[in-house]
């Protein structure tokens, strides 16, 4: 089952926030965690990725250095700031309401049949 | 034969000369590029055919244009004057109309001496009409250029430079004579002993005074900032042209 765009576009910034909790990471590799972690359910188009990688760090919620990879090229890490897990906690918060309310309408049953 | 390098670095090129994309965003996407593509070479795709799934993956470059300018909307919004691009489309229109004004007022001023009913300085005769009206045409085509969003060679940019800044100055009541010249707008703020006033014409307007009057200057302040736009736009194109030589230099 493909999730839906709008759901793909809303769940984007807690995704790779929750990726960046784990530890410094890359736009690639952001991707192919996404991947791995949905079975390949979530289908992100590889250049949305980025304008939101950096639209969240003009915010203030990940900063960004380069390092030379082991293939010898440059590459940009993401870190992520307190402030980013301060929004993480606050994101995971608003997305287990928001299944709460689902689970309570309808049953859980329903809610993921 | 395909080379990987070349044909990255191309694409790179191509990502700068759009405008929209800092050196360290190319630099990102071309990570990213070559990520996929040992990953695609890894699964016994040959290094062509991952290039051009790598890319297929990443999306093109207006797709990606679309993407990155996502972030930069509200600051376009508020820098609209200033900035380079949305100036780009207003000096298009500015130009277009200098072009449709000079066009039409030295047709009037060539049918008026073919008709014999007026004398010079009122005419012109065919060949400089010919030329005010492909040089003029030349401008407003460029002009719509750029209110298509492409983007001009420095050589063009300089032509037009020059087109515009003849119309700057004005000068009148010398001994000798004075010098105006308007090809579209004028809004000129005139400065002489006797007095500093502001006079608007619409319409185009070329010629040499002879009258002798009290000395006056001016800048037809129009053509002084359609100038400031276009010098701000050949600016932004020599530092693409060098940034696209750079990188190519870098990758080669």
């Amino acid at each position: 089952m493909v999730i839906p765009k709008d759901l793909v576009a809303a769940s984007a910034t807690p995704i790779i926030l929750s990726i960046l909790s784990n530890g410094d990471s890359y736009g690639y590799a952001i991707i192919e965690e996404v991947r791995r972690a949905s079975s390949g359910e979530l289908e992100w188009a590889d250049g949305m990725l980025y304008p939101i990688l950096h639209r969240i760090e003009k915010k203030g919620l990940v900063s960004s250095y380069f390092r030379i990879a082991e293939n010898g090229r440059k590459r940009k890490y993401y870190k992520l700031k307190k402030s980013g897990k301060r929004e993480l906690a606050q994101l995971r918060q608003h997305w287990t309401d928001l299944h709460n309310v689902l689970i309570n309408l309808g049953g859980e049953q329903q809610c993921f049949a | 034969m395909f080379r990987l390098d070349h044909e990255v670095s191309k694409w790179c090129s191509a990502l700068t000369r759009q405008g929209r994309f800092s050196a360290s965003q190319v630099e990102e996407l071309t990570d990213h590029l070559y990520n996929e593509v040992q990953k695609q070479q890894a699964m016994g795709v040959s290094e062509e055919k991952a290039f051009y799934l790598a890319i297929r993956k990443l999306g093109t470059i207006d797709e990606l244009t679309v993407e990155y300018s996502k972030n930069q909307r509200i600051r376009h919004a508020l820098s609209a004057i200033a900035n380079v691009r949305y100036g780009a489309q207003v000096l298009g229109l500015y130009l277009m109309a200098v072009a449709c004004l000079m066009s039409y007022a030295t047709a009037t001023a060539w049918f008026a001496y073919y008709s014999g009913e007026f004398t010079p300085p009122d005419t012109v005769p065919f060949v400089l009409a010919f030329a005010v009206i492909a040089t003029f045409g030349w401008c407003g085509f460029k002009g719509f250029q750029l209110l298509r969003g492409r983007a001009l060679s420095c050589g063009a940019l300089l032509g037009l430079l020059a087109l515009i800044s003849i119309q700057v100055p004005i000068i009148g009541g010398l001994p000798v004579n004075g010098y105006e010249f308007s090809g579209g707008l004028q809004y000129a703020v005139l400065f002489g002993p006797l007095e500093y006033r502001l006079e608007f014409h619409p319409g185009a307007d070329m010629h040499i005074n002879t009258a002798f009057s009290e000395p006056y200057f001016g800048i037809n302040i129009v053509a002084l900032v359609a100038g400031i736009f276009i010098a701000l736009n050949l600016i932004d194109r020599w530092r693409k042209d060098e940034a696209a030589v750079s990188h190519t230099t870098t990758a080669a």
